[in-house]
């Protein structure tokens, strides 16, 4: 079971003399990404043509053509199962998400983790117990982690440490300020990054919490086989 | 027998799946006539609803695959 520091695999990234909690959170990581990478993949070979850097614009025509009733059914369930895994997610009430409260709740529980990940490990008392200072090139360095969204780890220690604390962090990295990095992205100014980032750690969170779901779910449909393996539960719908 | 829509796009045919609105963005979801593993992603241009225009981000798409898959499973 026990792997060592793989140079390839930065996600299995524990030595020998590692603790305990090291080894499970750097196997935590691991099968996280694992997931992560595999759903992507059957991400760009069920679900294709969705998104495009160079926007594609199709003119539509309809017709209205007839089909039987029970095959139409039953391959709507076998692609809302396939893009249900292709979207990486369960299926859930969306609606709801776009609730005040919830989208509170999952902003909250990912910017939790990540004070306790990146920015607590890195903010000292000073001598006398009276004040704190946070080690900017280690806070940098967290959010330049590999693999990560350097812009969601920004907004979450933009909204954590305040634009004064940020800026210093951003010293050590490419760009001079908060207010540098979101002019290069193209945003027009720093609230309508902040809006993005946040729409983003909202989906993120969805799709998180999911996860676990769908992975008993995949194991369900018995591999790779996505269509040839739908339940016969699911076929025909409700 | 039951009427379906067909979207012809690029002299191709492509059903129409299902069509949900989310904060304003209408999706459709497509799957080619002859190709029962596609699934194609699409929204409506806010200026011109004829026009079929490919998805801005991965989120996005995760997003509409999510509701589309809600939709169908119920």
């Amino acid at each position: 079971m026990a792997q060592f520091y793989d140079q390839d695999n930065p996600h299995a990234s524990y030595t020998r003399n590692s603790t305990a909690s090291e080894i499970y959170r750097a196997e935590e990581r691991r099968i996280s990404g694992d997931v992560e990478e595999r759903y992507n993949r059957q991400a760009q070979s069920l679900v294709r043509n969705s998104t495009s850097r160079d926007l594609q614009r199709d003119r539509a025509r309809v017709i209205k053509a007839q089909q039987r009733r029970q095959e139409r059914k039953r391959r709507l369930a076998a692609l809302a199962a396939a893009c249900m895994i292709a979207g990486g997610v369960f299926v859930a009430g969306v609606g709801e998400v776009v609730e005040t409260f919830q989208e509170n709740v999952i902003v909250y529980e990912q910017m939790s983790e990540f004070r306790q990940e990146a920015i607590y490990p890195n903010t000292h008392r000073t001598m006398d117990n009276q004040h704190y200072w946070y080690d900017y090139a280690k806070i940098a360095k967290e959010l330049e982690e590999d693999g990560k969204d350097f812009s969601s780890r920004l907004y979450m220690a933009y909204s954590d440490m305040g634009e004064f604390q940020v800026n210093r962090v951003m010293e050590y990295t490419d760009y001079a300020n908060v207010e540098a990095y979101v002019k290069a992205k193209g945003f027009e100014d720093i609230d309508a990054w902040k809006k993005s980032e946040r729409e983003k750690l909202i989906l993120q969170g969805e799709i998180n919490e999911r996860t676990s779901e769908l992975d008993a779910m995949h194991r369900e449909l018995n591999g790779s086989d996505v269509l040839g393996a739908v339940p016969e539960s699911y076929v025909g719908g409700k | 027998m039951v009427d379906v829509d067909i979207y012809v796009i690029n002299d191709e045919e492509y059903y129409l799946l299902g069509e949900e609105i989310i904060k304003d963005t209408s999706y459709l979801y497509l799957s080619k006539v002859d190709d029962e593993d596609f699934v194609m992603l699409r929204k409506r241009d806010k200026d011109d609803p004829e026009v079929l225009v490919t998805l801005d981000n991965e989120a996005e798409v995760k997003m509409a695959s999510l509701v589309f898959a809600n939709k169908m499973l119920g």
